[in-house]
């Protein structure tokens, strides 16, 4: 193998993600700034940022230098590691705010489902790759749809509704790229439909209850289930067109904003940075994701576009649905900001991601 | 290529479609979609952001920045010789505020705290979580008005685990003499909510307390003072993270009470003495010259520091259910017909209005008949013990019901001569009197009439209340002709005004109101508006303002009725009815009441009286007037406390003179002495300084 293949290496990919990163690690310091201190100090959670960062950054030109196509060979192995992960994660899993997310590995917390969700999409990928001449057939069409329903299901156990809506948001883009057919994907989604309030009445746990009821009114119980919905909605909506400055916005510093490294750091951006703010990460969030879009049409083969359409769809959404529930548009879900949130497994998922997205570029010429 | 030398397997997946264009145009769908949902939450965005920017912006402020109010410290209340009367000692409140109090762990909050301050979880949870839901969830809510050290040490060592939850410092009043006073300086209490929401205004917290009665309620402006203010920046938790503002509460002022502390300690024991089976007593001493109350007492008394703090209940239920009801102050918050004491007011009526000379002799058979208007048949017989030839000041002092019906209404109207006069002696007596120009028998005498003698009585200021600076004082009632057909539908009688007279029938007069009346006659014809506080002061007692005496009504008394009256009470007194209030040392004027109440007869058919009795002192310069009153009691039995109450003042502020003659008999003595005593009283009265008075 050449050293020529880096010539298709994507810098721009690996510049926004590190610029995202870079964001986030100025608005966890801000969000974990020790009230009163003076002058500028490096709080541990930006530390472990920027140290998972720079792994990140490693890992993923190490990933690049991989080539994708080994995924032929283990894409099952992958995808079966990640429900094992699932599945060990609700026995032994540490929990935190009631669910259980985490395996404590003593220097850091990983989250399986963020792990899971780069497995399933390499599962996918393989899935629909090997069966690119069947995918009219209805038992291939269920098959994609169980790969990505059985790690819904297991983190929904966790429970991490979020979660469970992206494995399945997942498989819809993947699926539609693939290109199974249309008329099946609507004839599914009836039926979902009709079975979806069934699964809602007997599946829905009272604290999710309360956070769908808190997003449609969180002004019945203001300072209960409704109370960081509001103090987020208040926090973005204070900041304004150019935000109060970093560090000096007071919803964030007077911690009426709740988890504000993890799922309320845009509300930080919203209340510190503002509109123009926002506009500049969603201006970094476009570039990467034009890119990984580009990089699909510059893939050879439906392995590497479709693990790259797996990998853009999983940073849009994650983006909105994050972005979403600090704004009010979205329910209450545990969905990181990628590259922003705080949080090792999540940012080392993604860098390995973008490794991945590189190694399609760089292997496109082999065949 | 064999196996082993490409260890990567062929590539089997092949293009995703073989037509570049398809691929394309999946890749710009994925496009729009991510354009789709960047753009979404922008428009949000751009809504909270610009358009929505200033609510939000308020509201994070709101958040962030809590105005606390810090109460002031409360005005002192001292006694006519500058000493205190009340303390401020520190009390801690525990109090609870809801929106500090984290979601989810209320009940763990609330457990521990009950283990603390005994108050039982769930009440402290329902309280967390209704004022939650409040208006305003920052209001503290008091779990504990008046807790002791210890406790407060405890809280405080579990401050940590006990997040929301609150040790306030504020100052609770200890009374002193409070066996004595008090009705006079009542108590303080916590505020309620309708009161609250009356006074939120004025920036009163939940947490605070006010005046619930006495001069406490009445002075609340005074006392309490202007609150501080901090504004104060908080975190989510509503720990305070930096003052932005304050500005120091302001203390009360203190209040100087015109209470004669000395004077107040004899009156109640006299009054509790002389109770016998009356269920509560009252008795007022007020100076004649400025309203200024020297003593009020109302038997039975409570203690006021028992709502001072924490309550102990079972006092507080021997206080509700004592029958003498010792929470209403009866000297001013009670109303009874007034019996024979207002005689005064009828005299003055009748003399002021020329319905009757001094000199004017009115005859008492024992009798008088009263036909009813409508029906003749039926006639009424008003009976009276006392007979005899009256003139002023010998039908007051010997209180002849029968001259003082003939003052309010007149000589009965007869069509027919009633049987028993027709009698050869009776026809002779008649004749007799009338040689004389002595009114009786069937001689006709007009009366007052209800309509003039009604407003006599509310110029004295008995149908209204006069203002005291003390809470809860009624108002009395003065009826009339109009007031009785509009609430009986039916005309006033004769009868009517005959009972009026003699305060009997519809009156109602407080004790206050007969005490102010009372001083009214002695000096100069002025209704003051009573009053126990005379000076606001500052904290060390010092005089800030004197109040000035206040006038209810200005009567236009001639000195003549002024020296009849003093004459008519001094001779009750001396050789009259009110006989058990003479003493030795000071000459002093009174009258008796005896008052029929209630609509059961008792003792041998006759309705229950309370006792009266109304004097001044000295008599030849009248300072003071007093009132005593004895549910169930009679007048002349109410005059011994009476008497007892105008030697102690005597005693107390060196008004003894020149002793005085004993007392030949109590009542009924012969007409020659009588006129004697009374030449001998007329000298003291100088006329000049009668005149004076005006």
């Amino acid at each position: 193998m050449s050293e020529a293949r880096w010539r298709y290496f994507d810098p721009v990919l690996l510049v926004a993600a590190m610029a995202l990163t870079g964001y986030g690690a100025l608005l966890i310091y801000s969000a974990t700034l020790p009230r009163g201190t003076e002058g500028v100090i490096i709080t541990e959670p930006v530390a472990r940022h920027i140290a998972a960062a720079i792994a990140g950054a490693i890992l993923m030109l190490v990933t690049a230098r991989l080539s994708y196509r080994h995924l032929e060979t283990f894409g099952w192995m992958a995808y079966a590691f990640g429900i094992v992960l699932l599945i060990l994660v609700l026995f032994v899993g540490s929990s935190q705010f009631g669910s259980r997310r985490w395996f404590d590995l003593g220097f850091t917390l990983v989250q399986a489902s963020e792990v899971a969700k780069l497995l399933t999409i390499i599962g996918l990928a393989k899935y629909f790759t090997d069966r690119h001449d069947r995918l009219d057939e209805w038992p291939v069409f269920l098959g994609s749809f169980g790969l990505a329903a059985l790690p819904a299901l297991l983190v929904f156990l966790e429970p991490d509704a979020g979660s469970a809506l992206v494995f399945i948001l997942l498989w819809a883009v993947m699926a539609a790229f693939a290109g199974l057919p249309p008329r099946k994907f609507m004839l599914f989604g009836a039926t979902i439909a009709i079975l979806l309030p069934l699964g809602l009445i007997v599946g829905v746990q009272d604290y999710q209850r309360d956070r769908i009821s808190a997003f449609i009114d969180p002004n019945e119980d203001p300072l209960g289930s409704g109370f960081n919905v509001l103090q987020a909605e208040t926090s973005v909506g204070a900041g304004g067109l150019l935000g109060k400055g970093l560090t000096q916005g007071t919803q964030t510093q007077l911690d009426f904003l709740r988890t504000q490294t993890t799922d309320f750091i845009f509300s930080v951006l919203g209340e510190e940075m503002g509109f123009v703010g926002a506009m500049a990460l969603f201006g970094l969030f476009l570039i990467l994701l034009l890119r990984g879009l580009r990089a699909i049409t510059q893939a050879n083969d439906s392995l590497g576009q479709l693990l790259i359409a797996g990998i853009v769809t999983l940073i849009a959404v994650q983006a909105f649905i994050n972005v979403g529930v600090n704004i009010r548009l979205v329910p209450v879900t545990g969905i990181p900001l990628p590259f922003i949130s705080v949080g090792n497994s999540s940012l080392l998922v993604l860098f390995i991601a973008l490794g991945i997205v590189q190694s399609v570029l760089l292997y496109r010429d082999s065949s | 290529m064999g196996l082993l030398s490409d260890r990567r397997r062929p590539y089997i997946g092949g293009p995703l479609s073989d037509d570049p264009g398809l691929l394309r145009a999946k890749v710009w769908l994925l496009g729009f979609f991510i354009l789709l949902l960047f753009g979404v939450l922008t428009i949000q965005l751009v809504r909270l952001q610009i358009f929505n920017h200033d609510r939000f912006d308020a509201q994070a402020l709101i958040n962030r920045i809590r105005t606390i109010d810090t109460p002031p410290v409360r005005g002192l209340i001292f006694d006519r010789d500058g000493l205190p009367l009340v303390e401020n000692i520190p009390a801690f409140v525990i109090a609870i505020v809801p929106a500090d109090v984290p979601q989810g762990s209320e009940a763990r909050v609330a457990d521990l705290l009950s283990t603390l301050i005994g108050v039982p979880a769930f009440e402290i949870e329902t309280a967390i979580l209704e004022g939650r839901r409040s208006i305003d969830p920052f209001l503290p809510v008091v779990l504990e008005g008046d807790a002791d050290q210890e406790l407060v040490f405890a809280v405080a060592a579990q401050s940590a685990a006990l997040p929301g939850v609150q040790i306030e410092t504020v100052a609770k009043r200890r009374y002193d003499h409070s066996d004595v006073l008090s009705h006079v300086l009542g108590y303080i209490g916590p505020i309620t909510r309708a009161e609250f929401e009356e006074l939120q205004s004025d920036r009163y917290r939940l947490a605070d307390t006010l005046g619930q009665t006495g001069v406490e309620s009445a002075y609340e402006p005074v006392l309490r003072g202007v609150p501080g203010r901090r504004q104060v920046e908080v975190d989510a938790s509503g720990r305070e993270i930096r003052e932005l503002a304050s500005e120091d509460a302001t203390p009360g002022q203190g209040i100087q009470l015109t209470i004669d502390i000395a004077l107040q300690e004899r009156v109640q024991e006299i009054l509790l003495d002389s109770m016998g089976g009356s269920l509560f007593a009252a008795a007022i001493v007020v100076d004649v010259r400025t309203g200024d109350i020297l003593s009020i007492v109302s038997v039975p008394t409570y203690d006021n520091n028992l709502f001072a703090g924490s309550i102990d209940e079972e006092a507080l239920e021997a206080v509700l259910t004592d029958v003498g009801r010792p929470l209403v102050n009866h000297a001013i918050a009670d109303q009874f017909p007034s019996g024979s004491t207002f005689k005064v007011v009828t005299g003055v009526a009748a003399l002021e209005e020329g319905v009757i000379r001094p000199d004017q002799r009115i005859v008492s058979t024992g009798l008088i008949e009263v036909q009813n208007e409508v029906d003749p048949r039926i006639t009424y017989q008003f009976r009276d013990t006392v007979r005899g030839t009256f003139n002023f000041v010998s039908g007051l002092a010997n209180s002849s019901n029968i001259y003082f019906w003939h003052l309010s209404g007149g000589s009965p109207f007869r069509r027919e001569v009633a049987p028993e006069l027709l009698t050869p002696e009776g026809q002779a007596e008649q004749e007799r009197l009338q040689a004389q120009g002595i009114v009786g028998g069937e001689q006709e005498f007009i009366g007052l009439g209800a309509e003039r003698l009604a407003s006599w009585a509310r110029d004295f200021g008995l149908d209204a209340p006069l203002g005291i600076d003390l809470t809860g004082e009624a108002g009395g009632f003065v009826p009339d002709p109009a007031w009785k057909l509009s609430t009986f539908g039916e005309g006033w009688g004769q009868g009517d005004s005959y009972n009026f007279g003699v305060g009997q029938g519809f009156l109602a007069v407080t004790p206050l109101q007969m005490a102010m009346a009372t001083a009214a006659l002695v000096n100069g014809g002025t209704v003051f508006q009573p009053r126990v506080v005379n000076e606001i002061v500052d904290m060390d007692g010092n005089t800030v303002r004197r109040l000035q005496p206040q006038i209810v009504s200005q009567l236009n008394l001639s000195a003549e009725t002024e020296r009849q009256l003093r004459l008519g009470m001094g001779m009750a007194v001396l050789g009259g009815t009110a006989g058990n209030a003479w003493f030795r040392e000071m000459q002093v004027g009174g009258k008796t009441g005896t008052a029929e109440f209630g609509d059961e007869r008792l003792f041998r058919g006759n309705f229950p009286t309370h006792g009266w009795f109304i004097g001044f002192a000295p008599f030849e310069q009248p300072e003071v007037a007093i009132v005593v009153f004895h549910e169930l009691g009679a007048g002349f039995l109410t005059a011994t406390a009476g008497g007892e109450i105008l030697r102690t003042w005597g005693e107390l502020n060196g008004k003894f003179g020149e002793v005085q003659p004993a007392l030949p008999q109590l009542a009924g003595i012969a007409e020659e002495l009588f006129d004697d005593l009374q030449r001998r009283l007329e000298a003291r009265l100088p006329q000049a300084q009668l005149q004076s008075v005006r």
